[in-house]
């Protein structure tokens, strides 16, 4: 499993792309690296060049210059494709096909051992949270919140270290939207590398370790996000005698450190939404009458707006 | 370049989903059973045909139109469906290379064609009682030629449904007729051989038929054999070149 160039699992190098009759590049000497157990967020406005470059990355649309590699592979080869998990933004799937079946076929298709195949499929789609009466239905019967568990599910049914997703919580319910979150951090955890196209800023916030923004088909800028998949929540709570001291009694309890602390609110930095729970709880517990508590919106949407304006 | 079995088995899987598809199948099974094998029992004026039945010239002539109609049911839609849909995406983007895909669908194809000759064959000779020694070789060389066939029809099915055309291989296909038919006008007011040549070559790449080489001599079925197996490499070459070329962005896809 480490025959791969850990340090560049997904790498992009510069790479150029027009369409025929195009009046301008799709993309432009766009360069990228992805580590293992990294997360790539890609935003941008409509047109910008996402999907192309997502294209281009795997292989299904000829880059006119440049080149990409997984694992250290070219993309064009058989063994750069043992690699890959690929979830598009439209789900064009078979039809006809029943969810388990269409999960047993990739796995047949990624070559994986046959006497894994049933044991496999049964792990996954209950792993997504698909409902088990649907396993044996028509794929087209199916709403788009399961067609996109379904294809995130064939994303990783082959077992694969580089993760390409487009829109991957596109249709999604909360709960669905949470599991998905959690099956990609698990991934890049175990030491995959993805890619991740959406236009949903905040779950790219939370999720992703890195962002890079494109526009017109060129990267215009990169953002390493601080803390990866971490996040920071704002609280705020009725302002009354002490109740800057007891929240920062009950911050230092948790362990954890304000970015600002005021007299009526504050700003935390938090690893993750169970951190987050548990800071209300215990600010709760101490005394403190807590008005809202959320994730502070705002990091990644300055970014996208700061550079969206940037080249103007 | 494999043969890869996923692909090949889920393809026969798709061709057995379709009612509307299984219904024309079974309608051409019928009509197979009915004309094909009544005609090794029918009297023309009085004279029955049995002794007199010029069994490879009919088997050729009854079989083939039968099989070149049912290969175009089956398979219309083989490749282009996934490439509409999407689905052909994420299937090159698994370990197996765009030859193969196309192999495994030719081949699924062609053994659902296959197992259709054999059950004209069957009707032919249960029904009919013509397997007569002294035609032993002449009936092996058609089965052979029609076996050639099927591959050929089933290689320019995959061609088609692999070409860069939103009319989709019926579409093209109509097309490449009404170019033949123009280029057979001018062929005949231009008394050209060469150009009547051209045409003919072309109707029987479009429409591999064994019947097509039976009027010539006793050799037709050889010839067709020879003629269809070159249309089948041709044909499969040119669809494993198109798939190679080409490229995927959902601006083409239905979805």
């Amino acid at each position: 499993m480490t025959d791969f160039d850990e340090a560049s699992m997904i790498e992009g190098r510069g790479l150029s792309k027009t369409y025929a009759r195009a009046k301008r590049p799709a993309l432009s000497e766009v360069s990228l690296r992805v580590q293992a157990g990294e997360i790539l967020g890609v935003i941008g406005p409509n047109g910008s060049g996402k999907t192309t470059l997502m294209g281009c990355m795997l292989g299904l649309l000829k880059a006119d210059q440049g080149a990409s590699f997984l694992g250290g592979q070219p993309v064009a080869g058989i063994p750069a494709r043992r690699l890959v998990g690929y979830l598009p933004e439209r789900l064009g799937f078979d039809p006809w096909m029943k969810g388990a079946d269409f999960l047993s076929y990739h796995h047949a298709l990624a070559a994986l051992p046959a006497s894994d195949r049933a044991k496999d499929v049964e792990a996954m789609l209950l792993d997504m949270g698909l409902d088990r009466a649907a396993w044996s239905r028509p794929i087209r019967g199916y709403s788009r919140g399961m067609l996109q568990r379904l294809g995130l599910a064939q994303a990783l049914i082959g077992k694969p270290r580089c993760l390409f997703l487009d829109e991957p919580t596109s249709g999604m319910d909360p709960d669905g939207v949470l599991k998905t979150r959690s099956r990609i951090q698990a991934f890049a955890a175990s030491g995959g590398a993805v890619v991740v196209n959406s236009h949903q800023l905040d779950q790219l916030g939370k999720l992703c370790h890195q962002v890079l923004f494109l526009k017109e088909g060129r990267i215009e800028a990169t953002e390493r996000l601080q803390g990866a998949a971490g996040l920071t929540w704002f609280v705020e709570w009725l302002p009354r005698e002490g109740g800057q001291a007891k929240a920062k009694a009950a911050l230092e309890k948790l362990d954890l450190k304000a970015r600002t602390l005021k007299a009526s609110s504050a700003q935390v930095d938090l690893p993750d939404e169970e951190a987050a729970a548990a800071l209300v709880a215990a600010l709760v517990k101490a005394g403190v009458p807590v008005l809202s508590a959320g994730p502070l919106k705002g990091d990644l949407e300055r970014f996208f707006t700061g550079a969206a304006h940037a080249s103007e | 370049m494999r043969l890869n079995r996923p692909v090949y088995l889920n393809t026969l899987r798709w061709f057995l989903d379709s009612p509307p598809r299984l219904l024309c199948a079974g309608l051409m099974a019928l009509l197979t059973y009915l004309v094909v094998g009544g005609m090794a029992h029918m009297e023309i004026n009085g004279v029955s045909s049995e002794g007199m039945f010029d069994t490879p010239q009919a088997l050729a002539s009854a079989g083939d139109k039968i099989l070149v109609l049912l290969a175009w049911i089956l398979g219309v839609g083989l490749i282009r469906r996934e490439i509409s849909s999407g689905a052909i995406q994420l299937v090159l983007l698994r370990p197996l290379s765009r030859p193969s895909y196309v192999l495994s669908k030719w081949a699924a194809l062609a053994t659902l064609n296959a197992l259709f000759l054999v059950f004209c064959w069957a009707v032919l000779i249960l029904r009919g009682g013509i397997l007569q020694a002294d035609k032993a070789g002449d009936l092996g060389l058609l089965f052979g030629a029609q076996v050639l066939q099927i591959f050929a029809l089933a290689a320019v099915l995959c061609c088609l449904s692999c070409v860069p055309s939103k009319l989709g291989e019926m579409g093209t296909l109509v097309l490449a007729g009404i170019g033949i038919l123009i280029l057979s006008h001018y062929a005949e007011s231009l008394d050209q051989a060469a150009l009547r040549a051209a045409v003919d070559f072309l109707w029987k790449v479009l429409f591999p038929r064994v019947g097509a080489f039976m009027d010539t001599d006793g050799s037709g079925a050889a010839m067709s054999l020879a003629f269809n197996a070159g249309v089948t490499v041709a044909a499969l070459g040119g669809a494993m070149a198109l798939l190679q070329a080409r490229e995927f962005s959902y601006a083409e896809t239905g979805a």
